[in-house]
């Protein structure tokens, strides 16, 4: 026992002037509005608007949806009010629906805000095609009737020459068992985002997806969905860095992440992009 | 015509008249009772106004025209002078003895003018004092030859009680530490708290900042150059010290007097032993304790070749084991240098002298696991290293009292291994034996050349060429360098120089405090070399009474492709968290560009009972990388606008020393939380949320300042000399106003208010340490 408590005088000794409140002025900022809108081409318009809190405001706040704002896009000599939609509070609309090529610009203005300015352009190219290299491990049985593998995938598409372009990819596996309804299993991938620096022309290739599939030991198909968003460059800048930040939120010796924010006056996003889905069987 | 073009051009460059006989005078000057050499030490003639330095061997030598009787005058700060008398009708060795002197007594000179180091053509090198180093209070009493670097203007700590060196705006990475020709890797123990090199093995340091001379590369910010003692070659002699956590002993002697010694020096720390009684009575066990060893021989075959043999190892171990009923499970984190140099001295005739090394170094760090239950047993060893094999050939040659050229080659193998891991299972079958390895060759050629244009004009040139080989593909790099002196009156000088400078090898740090994690890798196609231009100005005068040297030098420097790990990235992540995917290093780290500029003052004091140096640095360091901050340019952690050092050594009497430092430091430059919100992203097809979890606002990155640090540490010696030995007591004080430096910061979390907390790692730390000689 006294060695113990010896053990612990020691320790105590060496981490008694460890912690204390910090005695510099705390980081201030003033409350800003938080804007994500991505026009999607062929969709109507949609934004969610949010605050950030000062991380040291007294008392604690959290972020709020922000209701009652003002916000205007300009679409060529169009100008579009936005309407909040009723019970999702923060989440404005309006039914225009989003042109290829065409360049926007947005306007919010919320009382006790600064008011928040941003454009973007939608972008106008989709690629016709795709081809995708597909490979899967042994499968390994585990009883009930169901099996477990890798399945393995990487896809590519045709770049447009002489132009710059982003794209983001999300993907999944689907398989259909008797009359049961189509299941579908999410391929992630450690990357998502390309754009065509050094491969303007060529072929932009995915890195590999992994995804492991529990299936009855039977099924009758199995295809692959390529979801492919051609970007614009605010997007996916921003994108990147959410990326970035989300798969190192858990990581403590992590550099922490800056986010991209192309919003004048706030923090957020204004991008655009083309959603295009591709599909096609496996066996 | 070519030929006859070149001879002349040759004749010119060396001032040989053919005129005038010459006779050369060379020699070794070394320490009067050890034998060991002595570097650095000035030669004056006064009546010719000429002179020389010995080089790291203690070789000298200088050809002066045929004519009456000259004096030659050695002098060495901290050793009494001598003065030689000889007939210049032929040519002379003479091996010279210095006798150290007593408390760095003033040193009165005949002579009209002693060459100092003001004279000298490079600039931005500093001579770290061996003496302050084991005088200078540290923390827990160890002392530390890298944190005394640290007091010096243009190189900054990183961390509360860190060794790691930023030299003008440069990383840890980019300082070139050398222990008698060999590269050491990873300079620190105990995570980096205190560094590996013992200050009793230690004979000479030196610091290089810029201006750097041809004979190195490979290195962007600094050199820091190390050599080792090599052992009393008439007596046997030894050191030994007892302190709060490592205890040390050293001895050296004759093996055949007069020509061969050794020297052999260990340290150990012992808290896992004091700790282990304490531990019996648990089912676990954990501790940590660093050693190193220092050994060295030589042999003098004669005056024309002497072979040395030096070696250093170092290890630090972390373990930790747990044993109950049937379960049995140790991990263990080790790490370590291992360096070897075989040399070679050759004098090919009195003007020449050459030196040829065999460099045998490598860094390694295990981390493993073994745990078993029953009859199933888990292991898990992970490596990751550099080891090289490298040779070098150098040659001094001095064909006059204008020119001292030196040339050389070097080349080195390195074999890096940034990641293998072998993990075993005796049941279930899971086994991995994975490695990523890379092989490349670096080598360098070099000429350079200290150059007296006039008796007040000096010009040292150099051209190195770089040349690095990895697997088809390989890059050569000239790197010119030029250092200008020019002496205004007699005592202050102008002085300029440029340098280019290449680096082949980088190392991915996450935290840049030198933990043994930091990977060493090497250049790729993807992860181009690094690269630096670097100009400085400077103005040095010496003032004679006191006899001060005071200094001033501005410096610019741009570094291109230099490395960080991309935003989220760290040295953890070598998997991705979803798909599984191997994570190459290549994928974790962003190249950018960085620009530093600034200024450093030193008043430095070398002779009297009281000496030490203040040293001030004014300075501005910006990163810029296009995948980091949104491609704004930001300051690095270490940016520190203002650095203070202040250093005093106090010789009261015989039998005490009184030492004292005082630090201040502009707060590092860090990202803070400023304020909390929801991220959106776009939804796909199975995603129906705009918004995805919590995110934090930093602002820019490394926007805010942590607190400014400071600290004063003090130390008291009583020395006694008995009979046999003479005894040391010391009494430090570690941070002796008890300052709550910031360490790091983290927000804690309320209900009501957050706070942002602050963590200090070391309050006053009183130590005690006894230390005996004889």
């Amino acid at each position: 026992m006294k060695k113990r408590a010896l053990f612990f005088l020691v320790t105590a000794f060496f981490l008694a002037s460890c912690e204390k409140d910090a005695n510099i002025p705390l980081p201030q900022t003033d409350p800003q509005l938080t804007v994500y809108c991505f026009l999607e081409v062929g969709k109507p318009i949609e934004l969610k608007l949010g605050n950030m809190v000062p991380a040291f405001a007294n008392p604690r706040r959290d972020p709020e949806k922000i209701s009652g704002a003002l916000i205007i896009i300009r679409y060529g000599t169009s100008e579009f009010q936005l309407t909040e939609v009723s019970g999702d509070p923060g989440m404005y609309t309006h039914p225009h629906q989003v042109e290829a090529g065409g360049h926007y610009t947005l306007y919010v203005e919320v009382s006790g805000y600064p008011s928040l300015h941003a454009d973007c352009t939608a972008p106008t190219y989709s690629p016709d095609r795709f081809s995708m290299q597909y490979k899967s491990s042994p499968q390994q049985s585990f009883g009930g009737g169901f099996s477990d593998s890798l399945r393995r995938i990487s896809f590519s598409w045709p770049d447009e020459a002489n132009a710059r372009n982003y794209y983001r990819i999300s993907a999944r596996f689907g398989y259909q068992f008797s009359s049961f309804p189509t299941t579908e299993e999410t391929i992630y991938f450690s990357e998502r985002n390309y754009d065509d620096n050094n491969a303007n022309g060529e072929e932009i290739q995915s890195v590999i997806g992994n995804s492991y599939i529990s299936t009855p030991s039977s099924f009758d198909h199995l295809y692959a969905e390529l979801e492919l968003m051609m970007l614009d460059e605010h997007a996916y800048r921003y994108m990147r860095t959410y990326d970035v930040a989300y798969f190192s939120e858990d990581n403590p010796f992590a550099e922490p992440v800056i986010r991209y924010s192309n919003i004048s006056g706030g923090i957020g996003v204004f991008g655009a992009l083309i959603r295009k889905f591709y599909s096609a069987p496996i066996y | 015509m070519p030929k006859t073009a070149l001879t002349l051009a040759l004749l010119f460059a060396f001032g040989v008249c053919a005129s005038a006989r010459q006779i050369t005078v060379s020699g070794f000057v070394r320490e009067a009772g050890s034998q060991e050499p002595l570097l650095g030490v000035n030669i004056y003639v006064p009546e010719l106004s000429s002179g020389t330095t010995t080089n790291t061997y203690g070789f000298y030598s200088l050809t002066i025209p045929e004519g009456d009787s000259v004096s030659l005058l050695f002098s060495y700060v901290g050793y009494q002078a001598s003065k030689v008398r000889l007939l210049r009708n032929q040519d002379h060795e003479l091996i010279i003895s210095l006798a150290p002197n007593e408390a760095l007594q003033e040193v009165v000179v005949e002579a009209r003018r002693e060459p100092t180091a003001t004279e000298n053509a490079q600039m931005s090198r500093i001579e770290i004092p061996v003496y302050a180093i084991k005088t200078i209070p540290a923390l827990f009493g160890e002392k530390d030859a890298l944190k005394v670097i640290q007091l010096m203007p243009g190189v900054q700590s990183g961390s509360e009680g860190q060794s790691g060196l930023y030299v003008r705006g440069g990383g840890p990475d980019q300082n070139l530490i050398i222990l008698d020709d060999a590269v050491v890797y990873n300079a620190y123990h105990l995570f980096g708290f205190f560094s590996l090199f013992n200050g009793d093995a230690i004979r000479s340091i030196e610091l290089t900042k810029g201006g750097f001379p041809a004979r190195y590369g490979g290195r962007l910010s600094s050199v820091i150059d190390i050599n080792m003692k090599e052992g009393n070659k008439e007596s046997f002699h030894g050191e030994a010290g007892i302190g709060l956590i490592s205890s040390r002993l050293t001895l050296e002697g004759p093996i055949i007097k007069g020509k061969s010694s050794f020297l052999i020096s260990g340290r150990r720390t012992y808290a896992d032993l004091l700790m282990r009684p304490l531990m019996s009575l648990s089912d676990y066990q954990a501790g940590y304790f660093f050693y190193d060893l220092t050994a060295k021989v030589n042999y003098d075959f004669n005056t024309h070749d002497r072979i040395f043999l030096s070696a250093y190892l170092g290890r630090d171990k972390f373990y930790y084991r747990e044993k109950y009923d049937d379960y049995n499970g140790e991990a263990n984190l080790y790490w370590g240098n291992l360096t070897t140099t075989f040399r070679w001295n050759h004098l090919f005739n009195k003007k020449t002298f050459a030196n040829t090394s065999l460099i045998y170094s490598q860094y390694g760090l295990n981390i493993g696991f073994d745990e078993s239950f029953d009859n199933e047993r888990f292991e898990l060893l992970f490596n990751s290293g550099i080891r090289d094999i490298g040779v070098k050939f150098d040659v001094d040659y001095l064909p006059n009292s204008r020119h001292f050229i030196k040339t050389g080659i070097q080349s080195t193998y390195h074999r890096f291994t940034p990641n293998a891991i072998t993990i075993k299972e005796s049941q279930g079958g899971f086994n991995i034996d994975e490695k990523e390895r890379y092989e490349t060759l670096e080598s360098g050629i070099y000429v350079q050349d200290d150059i007296k244009l006039t008796s007040d004009w000096r010009v040292l040139a150099g051209l190195r060429i770089s040349h690095f080989l990895a697997g088809s593909s390989q890059i050569i790099r000239p790197e010119p360098r030029l250092s200008t002196s020019y002496m205004i009156g007699k005592r202050t000088s102008v002085k300029a120089s440029y340098a280019e400078m290449n680096q082949y090898i980088h190392l991915l740090s996450s935290t840049g405090i030198g933990l043994p994690t930091d990977l060493w890798v090497p250049a790729t196609e993807r992860i181009k070399p690094q690269r630096s231009r670097q100009v400085a100005l400077g103005v040095s005068h010496d003032l004679s009474k006191p006899q001060l040297t005071l200094s001033l030098e501005g410096y610019y420097k741009r570094s291109y492709e230099v490395i960080a790990y991309k935003e989220g990235a760290s040295f953890l992540a070598t998997d991705d968290p979803f798909s599984g995917n191997k994570v190459s290093w290549e994928d974790n780290v962003t190249s950018g560009k960085a620009e530093s500029y600034g200024m450093e003052f030193l008043l430095e004091k070398k002779l009297g009972k009281f000496t030490g140096w203040i040293g001030y640095t004014l300075s501005w360091v910006w990163m810029e990388f296009p995948e980091l901050n949104n491609g704004k340019r930001y300051h690095p952690r270490y940016d520190r606008r203002h650095d203070i050092s202040v250093v005093g050594i106090y010789k009261i009497s015989k039998d005490i020393t009184l030492s004292g430092t005082w630090v201040y430091g502009t707060g590092n430059a860090i990202s803070l939380p400023l304020g909390y919100y929801d991220a959106g992203t776009i939804p796909d097809k199975t995603g129906s949320s705009f918004y995805f979890g919590n995110a934090t606002y930093f602002g820019e990155k490394n926007s805010y300042r942590m607190a400014a640090y400071h600290r004063m540490d003090i130390s008291i010696q009583f020395h006694k000399q008995l009979k046999t030995f003479e005894r040391t007591w010391e009494i430090s004080v570690y941070n002796l106003y008890n300052q709550k430096n910031p360490f790091f910061y983290y927000v804690s979390y309320g209900t009501n208010q957050n706070k942002l907390k602050q963590v200090t790692l070391f309050p006053v730390i009183p130590s005690i340490s006894y230390s005996l000689k004889f």
